[in-house]
């Protein structure tokens, strides 16, 4: 265990390094000025240069990573452009809201998707097992903000149930719950639809096997059949794909996030890269990427936990 | 597998038929479109703005006077252009890399692989937001961040094709005979990992298109005038209320679309691998 | 089953826990007067020095103040400083300060701290900082009354210092915060105090209990009647507006026209409308051959209908522009409205004879207009937002009725200024918004202003010369001709071709009163003092 812990702990720093780099070329190879944005048209073109000088910007690439790289080893991630606020503290305080977005939408999304595909699967072929398929495809197949924007529409014009922007309050508060169930539903519900069928063909792999015919030979509830031994080993797999969902449900906050007002990670990115602000945009991804690397590491575990026979080499 | 097999397969799935009905139309529409579409998709008409759907114009008009439904006829071309685009692009980056770490293993396997799995590690919309955002959009960058993000998906998939078909017999006994590399791989590793990447392809196109909505709702995809899907329902989303038709049908358009390629995508991995389970 | 019990369970759970939620509302924040306004994303640091966002002044225009302001009929009245008298060389310009003001954090506002911040803070750091650059010294000479010495005559000093970006800020809170300025503080001197910043949520501010001397023309002089404003920062307009409209905000600004009628339709909300200073105009880039001929210029010009770019731009919502400035910002030349009628219209017949004039003829079998075998093809970049990018829709699809192909470029504002400052584009549409005339004439069309937003590389002597007169010409009337003259010419080279000028939005519900006071103000000067909620 503590040998996985460290050889996993050494390839997120490679991986953070990684897309340091790559997050740091691909935003300067692109057209725009951070100098001449921040400054706006009414500033001199003496002031910007004098601003470009001070941000390193009319340095070689190389050399502005190498400065990036130094600082970041020593824990400082740099200032913003704009606002000359330490990117750590901005991202800091937005990281909590897209976590706290995400797990929610995660909850909502395992829940339902262990829930219809476990019902799909006791009942294949039948009606339900079809009507879920086609809704799993059908949250698929939506763009998510028109989700969001139709989910707005519908509670807050119509049927005025549930609040549609903002946090409410501080996390964890009533207040705050409630606003996060529409931005977490818009979040989940696309994700459910590839998670639902995984869950159900999994169950019916599981359901085939001896020891669950075993458990209904001998009398067994069905409820209990397939809650205690068939659905537990049919989680395995569900965890190991869980992993790769992780980087797409944080990404889906960044449109969710703008629809519903609410003040995490997603919308600290746009909004730098609307303004060029390479030292923010940097955190920004490195902030992503660190939680994405984080939620695997303990997929890992949990996989481990719930199947005892997987050692962690 | 049989050719007669996969059709016996295949032709079962109504849905998968269903999907495979309209993505042909999909079809038609990118080619013929031009032809097809009641209106000129970009010409401009100041005296009807905004009307609501009526005989004349089955979808409405804009808030230039341009007919919805020709618009999303027209529109139809980006969608191809980028879903087939970027998953023609990163299929063969993914083939290719996945083929050379999977056969041959070793230190250049480790090396992609690592890059797979920092690729993997960032969420995708984050790096296609700051690719496609700070070049300021436009169908080339979001072609290109797409494909960034995407290639390691399908690298990863590839390679575990290859590492278990290389295992296998004739893999072995081609090497035993002396085979060269590259006639393995022709002759015993592409034939066998073909079906599993044409399911994935299939299954990556909707991805691409919806993804590529997004962008345009973000302010960085294909840029406007052009009549990409993303972009007319991202436009119309400020008329949402009083004029709804604007986005609504190109959205629920956008939908149909890329629930037949899933249903199609499925009914081609049910048909071609019926044993595989993979998302 | 199992399954079934579940959904039972969360059914009951949510309702009785909505149940509480109500309850839990209805019994939070009685008694205080607190107004929710909503702002939009653009917002990185409530610091002006640092960042060019218009969207911070809106809640920079409450917390602090300039030393002048403009009145309803665009008159330069005081704000924080008394008075003022000018010498008779016009070399010294001597300030009267109101006396008894304090700062937000309690350092006295008076001569000593205006000059520490004017000349250590304000103008080195600010961007406007060039406006104030023939001050040479600035003495102390009471308590209360500061001297500036000038290098030469400057007439537009005190208009200078009511422009919204020069605002008064405590010197010692910048010092004190330095870089966290305008991120964990703001200290000014107005009737509402920075009270709290929640980044990406909403920005608090609190009443000023001590407020008392709001400008002359205002009824309310202070303090607010307001206990809090609390802006809540909604990036998507359409939730913005869904927002007011479901009562959980009790104001916004700049609707989006798409919504407007709308909002206007709501019985419980009640809009008001002014013309914005917003003017779009197309700039014809001066570097590039083919748009110094006036010829062609003038068919552009013509051949653009402002009626349909007003219609598909902003619903009809707005006018027609007859001058690069609106009517409701200084130094707007009246005359325009008839001189441009001479100019400014739509007649594509003449466009196309202007076009074959110049030597670009319709092939017999074509649709794009020639000349010695070339295509008559045009770079038009624009910035991404409606505002710009619909008129450019519009210019693109009527340009092509006359022959003209035109390939529209579209970019986020960065890559489109990048693109302009480089000079590879024939020409733009974009627009401008500054309550000040001058300023916006000085940018425009100054050479000194290439390429950074004269984008048109527009330089014409007489405009030089008669901007050198508006800037310092001793009489307001002669300084108001010089302007006017400006305006004409512009009309006349037609490098700069104004189309037309967005109309600005306020919503509000109907619990808040005291909009009569806002429309006196030919723009929404200053919402807060005169705002009250109803007690219902």
């Amino acid at each position: 265990m503590f040998s996985f812990l460290i050889r996993r702990s050494i390839s997120m720093v490679f991986i953070l390094i990684g897309v340091s780099i790559i997050v740091f070329f691909a935003m300067r190879l692109a057209p725009g000025d951070p100098a001449r944005q921040i400054l706006g048209p009414l500033a001199s073109q003496e002031k910007v240069e004098e601003l470009r000088h001070e941000l390193a910007l009319d340095k070689p690439l190389w050399i502005q990573y190498g400065i990036w790289f130094k600082n970041a080893v020593q824990g400082d991630l740099g200032k913003s452009i704009a606002s000359k606020a330490p990117t750590l503290e901005l991202v800091g305080e937005r990281i909590v809201n897209t976590i706290e977005l995400t797990m929610a939408a995660f909850i909502i999304t395992l829940t339902l998707a262990i829930a219809s595909g476990v019902i799909s699967a006791v009942k294949q072929y039948s009606i339900v097992d079809n009507i879920v398929t086609l809704f799993s495809l059908f949250w698929l197949s939506m763009p998510r903000f028109w989700l969001g924007l139709m989910f707005m529409l519908l509670f807050a014009t119509r049927i005025s149930w549930l609040p549609i922007s903002g946090m409410g309050g501080p996390i964890g508060t009533w207040d705050n719950l409630l606003h996060l169930i529409l931005p977490a539903l818009t979040l989940g519900l696309p994700r459910m639809g590839s998670l639902t069928r995984i869950v159900r063909s999994s169950m019916l792999n599981v359901l085939k096997q001896d020891y669950v015919i075993y458990a209904r030979s001998k009398g067994l509830k069905e409820s209990r059949v397939i809650l205690k031994h068939a659905l537990r080993n049919a989680l395995n797999p569900v965890i190991t794909m869980l992993g790769l969902q992780i980087p797409w449900l944080f990404g889906g906050s960044v449109i969710v996030e703008t629809v519903f007002s609410w003040p995490g990670m997603g919308r600290l990115l746009t909004s730098a890269i609307f303004e060029r602000d390479y030292p923010l945009i940097q955190a920004v991804a490195i902030g992503y990427t660190l939680i994405v690397v984080f939620a695997n590491y303990l997929a890992d575990i949990s996989y481990a936990i719930a199947d005892p026979r997987i050692r962690l080499e | 597998m049989s050719f007669k097999l996969f059709l016996k397969v295949f032709r079962k799935n109504r849905l998968a038929i269903l999907g495979a009905v309209i993505v042909f139309i999909f079809f038609i529409l990118v080619i013929f479109g031009q032809w097809l579409a009641p209106y000129n998709p970009v010409k401009q008409n100041y005296t009807s703005i905004l009307k609501p759907p009526t005989r004349d114009h089955l979808f409405g008009t804009d808030h230039l006077g341009r007919d919805v439904l020709s618009r999303v006829i027209a529109g139809a071309r980006y969608s191809f252009l980028i879903g087939f685009g970027v998953v023609f692009i990163e299929g063969l980056i993914g083939t290719i890399l996945g083929l050379i770490a999977g056969f041959y293993g070793g230190f250049i396997d480790r090396i992609i692989m690592r890059l797979v799995d920092t690729m993997l590690s960032i969420p995708p919309m984050v790096l296609a937001l700051v690719i496609a955002g700070t070049f300021g959009g436009g169908i080339l960058p979001v072609i290109l961040a797409m494909t960034v993000i995407s290639w390691a998906h399908f690298t990863r998939l590839v390679r575990g094709e290859v590492l278990s078909v290389r295992e296998s017999l004739y893999v072995e006994s081609a090497k035993a005979i002396g085979a060269m590399n590259y006639k393995i791989i022709k002759d015993h590793l592409l034939p066998n990992i073909i079906s599993t990447t044409i399911v994935f392809s299939t299954l990556e196109i909707p991805w691409a298109i919806l993804f590529s909505a997004g962008l345009s709702f973000l302010g960085v995809g294909v840029q406007p005038p052009a009549p990409e899907w993303g972009n007319i329902i991202a436009d119309g989303r400020n008329y949402l209320t009083n004029q709804w038709w604007i986005a609504t049908f190109p959205g629920l358009v956008l939908m149909v679309i890329v629930l037949s390629f899933n249903f199609l995508g499925d009914g081609l991995r049910d048909a071609l691998d019926p044993k595989q389970v993979k998302d | 089953m199992f399954v079934k019990k579940m959904l039972c369970i969360l059914l009951v759970l949510s309702i009785v826990l909505t149940g509480i939620s109500i309850v839990a509302l209805a019994a939070g924040d009685m008694g205080e007067n607190v107004l929710v306004s909503a702002l939009q994303e653009k917002i990185d640091t409530f610091d002006v020095f640092k960042s060019a966002l218009a969207e911070p002044l809106r809640v920079l225009g409450i917390v602090a103040e300039t030393l002048t302001v403009y009145d309803g009929d665009l008159n330069v009245k005081p704000l924080l400083a008394k008075s003022w008298d000018v010498s008779q060389d016009q070399l010294t310009w001597t300030f009267h300060l109101k006396e008894g003001i304090k700062f937000h954090d309690g350092t006295a506002f008076n001569a000593e701290s205006l000059k520490d911040y004017l000349e250590n803070w304000m103008f080195p750091e600010s961007f406007n900082g060039w406006q104030f650059e023939p001050i040479r010294e600035m003495n102390v000479t009471d308590e209360y009354t500061l001297e500036m010495k000038l290098e030469r005559p400057y007439p537009m000093l005190a208009a200078y210092f009511a422009d919204p970006w020069n605002i008064i800020q405590s010197p010692s809170a910048l010092e004190k915060y330095g870089e966290r300025y305008g991120f964990d503080a703001v200290v000014g001197t107005g009737p509402f105090m920075f009270e709290q910043w929640d980044r990406g949520s909403q920005v608090v501010l609190k009443k000023n209990p001590d407020y008392n001397h709001g400008p002359e023309f205002l009824s309310n002089q202070g303090p607010a009647h307001l206990d809090k404003i609390i802006f809540r920062i909604i990036p998507e307009p359409i939730t913005r507006v869904s927002e007011l409209r479901y009562g959980n905000v009790d104001l916004i600004q700049k609707v989006p026209e798409s919504l407007l009628q709308e909002v206007q339709d709501d019985k419980n909300i009640t809009t008001l409308m002014k013309s914005s200073f917003r003017v779009v105009f197309i700039s014809f880039n001066q570097d590039r051959e083919l748009m110094r001929n006036i010829k062609v210029r003038e068919a552009i010009n013509h051949a653009v209908s402002r009626e349909a770019v007003l219609q598909a731009a902003f619903q009809g919502y707005g006018q027609i522009a007859t001058s690069l400035l609106p009517p409701s910002s200084t130094g707007y030349w009246e005359g325009s409205k008839e001189f441009a009628k001479s100019y400014l219209y739509y007649d594509p017949e003449e466009s196309k004879k202007l076009l074959d004039e110049a030597g670009w003829t319709l092939p017999s079998n074509g649709e794009i207009r020639t000349k010695d075998g070339k295509e008559l093809v045009l770079d038009l970049v624009a910035i991404n937002v409606p505002r710009y990018k619909i008129p450019a829709e519009v210019v693109q699809s009527m340009l092509k009725d006359v022959g003209i192909k035109v390939n529209l470029e579209i970019y986020d504002s960065a890559a489109a200024n990048a693109k302009l400052e480089s000079g590879d584009f024939d020409f733009t549409v974009t627009g401008w918004a500054y309550n000040m005339g001058e300023v916006t004439l000085d940018l425009i069309c100054a050479e000194q202003s290439i390429p950074n937003p004269n984008y048109a590389r527009y330089v014409n002597p007489e405009i030089e010369s008669q901007l050198d007169i508006m800037r310092m010409g001793k009489t307001a009337e002669e300084r108001q001709t010089a302007a006017s003259k400006v305006q004409e010419i512009v009309i006349k080279d037609q490098v700069v071709v104004p189309l037309v000028i967005r109309t600005n939005s306020i919503a509000v519900v109907n619990k808040v009163q005291g909009l009569e006071l806002l429309d006196q103000h030919p723009w929404w000067l200053d919402l807060s003092l005169g705002l009250e909620l109803s007690k219902e």
